[in-house]
């Protein structure tokens, strides 16, 4: 069954419409939030509540536009919510990577070549605010263009531009402490 | 490259995230189609929702008036039978005195409210209105009347012992009317109890006159009740120990009366007058007279 026709068997009625959307999406729904929240039973209800608001609204999409990336759109903003509401006093100034670190000798891409592990990144990804988390996991997860973000979250392009570059920048200057400690715990001699 | 990197790192750590083998659809099913248990839960609190929901539309009726053209009794009313104001006519607001099918108003009140089995009440309690050999009896759709049932013109009155004004019409414009018209034998006149102004107190009070009314003393209780509001705040008149003691005559069994207090059978059919008199209008202060 293919995604119209799935949404059309949800408008009129049909729930296995809804079963196919949700195998689906379920997995890289879920993996987002998680990015987002660090908290899998949080992004899992956050998901199914995003799939139940879908199944109730089903009505009001437009079924010749494809339903993933608006589907994974709402997951993103939904996470993005659920952090702010659990962490309200989070700020910028609260963020490690607000630390006065020494300027970078490596640029970002050559950190980020250097980064071994998924563990690294993911908490790195941890240490940025939630919206900068969010504008990762759109482009660099979910594969999103820039308009496309702006687009979904209403903000010029060039926000979306800034948004990625500061949080590219945190991640290196991150993902820089990580290599230093790493290296100082092997004996290595660092600049 | 560099971009691919980070993405190659970002995908990395969301495969850690999650299994590939996450399988969400049972729950968000049961959430969607709820188990049997959850759908009793669930059946529970919609029941407690909608008795809410049915004490507030009955509040709705009684407390607010409907503009509702489909609810327009006075027009209704101009299109029944000039010369009848029964249940036929207005079923939807015609409720028996003490609730039954149509027509099986308490029997009591019937049996007793005529001039033939009225007690010998004490003439205290006995105005030029309510005097001796005036005909009084009860109406198809259950309203005790005064006066002769055959007269031209039918007055059907709502009042409220509590109410002030009911009060001064009671004893001016009222009194003049039944002098002129109905001892005359030209109107007869239908009486009907309220309890919007003095609530509670009101409705003990209207309890009080029907159960004088099984006696066939309902004229003279109404008498009694206004009376008694003269000197005195509706709380203190009609309080139940006072409502209790009020003895209009040696023919009157206050054993008989009291009992008919304590069971406060006449709730549904004051119920309906409120009902009926918000529906039809009436509160507007207008005065429904009638000629054939």
């Amino acid at each position: 069954m293919d995604e119209q026709k799935a949404i059309a068997r949800l408008q009129a009625g049909d729930i296995s419409g809804l079963e196919m959307l949700v195998r689906a999406y379920q997995v890289r729904a879920v993996r987002a939030a998680t990015l987002i929240t660090h908290d899998r039973m949080l992004a899992e209800d956050i998901v199914q509540t995003a799939f139940i608001r879908a199944y109730e609204r089903i009505h009001q999409f437009d079924a010749a536009r494809p339903f993933g990336p608006w589907f994974l759109r709402c997951v993103v903003n939904d996470a993005v919510k659920a952090v702010t509401r659990r962490r309200p006093s989070a700020s910028l100034d609260d963020s490690p990577d607000s630390l006065d670190l020494p300027d970078p000798a490596l640029t970002p891409e050559q950190l980020l070549d250097q980064a071994e592990t998924h563990a690294e990144i993911w908490t790195a990804l941890a240490q940025l605010p939630p919206e900068q988390r969010a504008v990762i996991v759109l482009r660099y997860y979910l594969d999103l263009s820039e308009a496309e973000i702006a687009a979904h979250q209403a903000v010029p392009q060039g926000t979306i531009k800034w948004r990625l570059h500061t949080a590219r920048e945190r991640l290196r200057k991150l993902l820089r402490r990580y290599r230093q400690d790493h290296m100082e715990t092997h004996g290595y001699e660092t600049k | 490259m560099k971009r691919n990197k980070l993405v190659d790192l970002v995908q990395a750590a969301a495969e850690h995230a999650a299994p590939n083998t996450l399988d969400l659809w049972p729950a968000i099913r049961a959430r969607i189609e709820p188990t049997p248990e959850s759908s009793r839960r669930w059946m529970g609190v919609l029941t407690a929702f909608a008795a809410v929901i049915l004490v507030a539309a009955a509040a709705f009726v009684i407390f607010s008036r409907d503009d509702d053209p489909k609810h327009d009794v006075q027009s209704e009313w101009a299109a029944a039978p000039q010369d009848q104001t029964l249940c036929a006519n207005f079923p939807q607001y015609c409720v028996p005195l003490v609730g039954g099918e149509a027509g099986n108003y308490s029997p009591e009140l019937a049996n007793l409210e005529t001039s033939a089995s009225r007690p010998n009440v004490d003439s205290t309690y006995t105005s030029v209105a309510w005097q001796t050999g005036v005909v009084r009896g009860i109406s198809a759709d259950g309203t005790p009347f005064i006066g002769n049932p055959n007269a031209p013109i039918r007055v059907l009155l709502f009042t409220d012992p509590a109410c002030p004004h009911c009060q001064e019409y009671f004893a001016g414009d009222l009194k003049r009317f039944i002098e002129d018209y109905v001892l005359t034998g030209q109107a007869v006149l239908e009486l009907r109890l309220l309890w919007g102004t003095g609530w509670e107190d009101s409705e003990r009070a209207a309890q009080a006159a029907y159960c004088a009314g099984e006696q066939g003393a309902y004229w003279e209780m109404v008498n009694t009740l206004f009376a008694l509001l003269q000197d005195r705040p509706a709380s203190e008149a009609f309080a139940l120990d006072q409502l209790q003691q009020i003895n209009l005559g040696s023919d009157f069994d206050m054993s008989r009366y009291g009992t008919c207090l304590d069971t406060e059978r006449y709730t549904s059919a004051l119920t309906a007058n409120n009902v009926f008199f918000v529906r039809s209008g009436s509160d507007r202060g207008a005065e429904r007279l009638r000629e054939k």
